[in-house]
């Protein structure tokens, strides 16, 4: 049964990755659903919603809203809440429901826009796709609208893509990313806000640090010539004060890929043996090597540990459930839309 | 790219015309693909030597994952039009309308316009306009014309008025336009006049006049189209005279 999780919780959907994204940038994010996604968003997934402000409403789709397709009544609430809030933009953020009455979200941009006259994003987000493909297309939508114009070269800016709590377990991460680099930083959605978006054209160089930000990245490339590149350039404390004693050792890391391709990279200076990296969610494949996985199921992990041979698990702790007969070492590396741990706590 | 979605009533004809119309394009030298939009899945059947393909929600259901290549859910048939059905959910469970979404999804991530570049895109779907899934074939970014297959028949009629009404309602979403009425002639007494009549009350002009013809049955039999049985045949020459038609209106704008 394909996608069934016995052990593990679910993990987080894209639309609460759309959220994520955006959550910092102003706009008025209106998650179309019942109720229960925004809950889920603003009770599990977003951690900044207990310490900072931003405008996510639900549409409160009712039954009858769904069988009707009532897209007036839809647009109708967001242009009384963006009364209210008067955001930049508008974010319309998809859920199960419209996606299985199939609304257009295309028609529901043009009528919002022409009601509202700010610019609206629409991110056909489904509730099915985990939360790095959210993420990733509401950064693609977001840069495609804002980064438009063409700013003269700032040789020591670095642009920041793909960072969100939900893989970096921090609502302080935007800033130990911009500590551990050079220059001046814009951790776009974690610190760097709309300014520095619609400015990004200014950056000599985008990093990305996890795969939700590479699709932006091209974007970017395509449009100003901004070379980029995959790298993460800050792994917790909690994780590299365990890397010595990976020496000699056969070592799986399992989170988000660019995080563990990093991690790779230190452990292998400090002397494992060799080390997989895996993950359940979207890897790239230029930088997958031989040994790596792209895992769909929870016995996916379970077999590849065995197969590899592994002696030292790097891994969210809740990944623990799904190996119970793993006698090697287990090294926590807190992973947000899998296990809703911070680091921080 | 001239994208068209044709619809009308259930059983009206509209995979024929559809079918037809891509092998007349196809005839005049036109890179075609024709997409079949009904759970029903006969849709291209004609250009594929009666021989169907496996649609796009059968293939989901055996593999449970995305086709990597657009030849896993499509097939070229009669003048190398590329057919693809959505198919459906099993009778009386799931959401057909969902599987469309889906299959347009997946249609464009596997980015078929831009790797095949085809002159024209026929969307062939299933009756009226009865939901959101069923609309998704005239949305923007796909057809921007509609026709609508209808013969002299009262319920047709009935049909193709709910279809124009239906489509005057997206104007504010930027939807597409009917392009006109093809009437497909049933041998209903004062055929012409009904149909006329419809079409003038909707400010609508007939596009096509397909005569009845016992050809597009036979040919039907040998899972051809009639336009690959024979092209000379007066029937073969409506279709050709419309896809001649639409072809001059997308060179012109």
């Amino acid at each position: 049964m394909k996608g069934f999780l016995k052990r593990l919780s679910p993990f987080a959907p894209d639309n609460s990755g759309v959220v994520s994204a955006l959550f910092e940038l102003g706009g008025l994010i209106a998650i179309c659903d019942a109720g229960g996604c925004t809950g889920n968003v603003c009770g599990f997934d977003e951690p900044r919603w207990f310490t900072m402000r931003s405008a996510v409403f639900s549409t409160g789709m009712r039954d009858m809203d769904a069988i009707l397709g009532r897209d007036n009544l839809l647009v109708d609430k967001i242009v009384s809440a963006q009364e209210s809030v008067q955001a930049p933009f508008i974010v319309l953020v998809g859920t199960p429901v419209p996606a299985v009455i199939a609304t257009d979200f295309k028609a529901l941009r043009r009528m919002t826009e022409k009601r509202t006259g700010v610019p609206v994003l629409t991110v056909e987000s489904t509730g099915v796709n985990g939360y790095d493909k959210g993420a990733s297309k509401a950064l693609e939508m977001l840069f495609d609208a804002f980064a438009v114009e063409k700013f003269a070269v700032e040789a020591d800016t670095t642009g920041v893509l793909g960072a969100t709590p939900l893989d970096f377990s921090s609502c302080r991460a935007g800033g130990y990313i911009t500590s551990a680099l050079p220059g001046k930083v814009n951790v776009y959605g974690m610190g760097a806000g709309l300014q520095e978006i619609k400015k990004a054209s200014a950056a000599a160089l985008n990093l990305v640090v996890s795969p939700a930000g590479i699709a932006a990245a091209v974007l970017l490339e395509k449009r100003f010539g901004t070379p980029w590149k995959m790298t993460c350039p800050w792994i917790p404390e909690s994780v590299t004060n365990e890397i010595p004693a990976a020496k000699g050792k056969r070592v799986i890391v399992l989170h988000q890929q660019i995080a563990g391709v990093s991690l790779r990279e230190l452990l292998l200076k400090a002397g494992a043996a060799d080390v997989a990296v895996a993950s359940y969610f979207m890897m790239e494949k230029s930088l997958m090597q031989i040994q790596d996985r792209l895992l769909k199921e929870e016995d996916d992990l379970s077999a590849m540990v065995r197969d590899f041979n592994a002696d030292i698990v790097i891994a969210d702790r809740n990944f623990k459930k799904v190996l119970p007969d793993f006698k090697g070492s287990f090294i926590d590396f807190p992973h947000f839309a899998v296990s809703g741990r911070l680091l921080d706590e | 790219m001239l994208k068209i979605a044709v619809y009308g009533k259930g059983g009206i004809g509209k995979s024929t015309v559809t079918s037809n119309l891509a092998a007349a394009f196809a005839l005049r030298g036109k890179k075609v693909i024709q997409i079949g939009c009904d759970p029903k899945a006969d849709s291209t059947v004609n250009l594929l030597n009666g021989e169907p393909l496996t649609p796009v929600m059968n293939y989901l259901q055996t593999h449970d994952e995305d086709p990597e290549k657009i030849e896993d859910i499509a097939k070229e048939g009669f003048g190398g039009v590329l057919c693809i059905e959505t198919g459906g959910p099993t009778p009386g469970l799931g959401c057909a309308g969902r599987g469309i979404v889906t299959t347009f999804a997946l249609l464009e991530s596997l980015e078929l316009f831009e790797e095949r570049k085809p002159d024209v895109v026929l969307y062939d779907v299933l009756g009226d306009v009865v939901c959101g899934g069923f609309a998704a074939p005239i949305r923007e970014g796909y057809a921007s014309k509609v026709l609508i297959v209808t013969s002299g028949e009262k319920m047709a009629l009935y049909a193709a008025g709910n279809i124009k009404r239906a489509v005057d309602n997206f104007a504010d979403r930027g939807y597409a336009v009917v392009r006109g009425i093809v009437m497909n002639r049933r041998a209903v007494e004062n055929e012409e006049e009904k149909v006329r009549a419809f079409a003038e009350a909707n400010d609508l002009p007939i596009v096509a006049d397909i005569p009845r013809s016992n050809d597009i049955i036979r040919f039907e039999d040998m899972g051809k189209t009639v336009i690959e049985g024979d092209s000379s045949l007066p029937v073969s020459q409506a279709f050709l005279e419309l896809a001649d038609l639409l072809i001059s209106e997308e060179g012109e704008e």
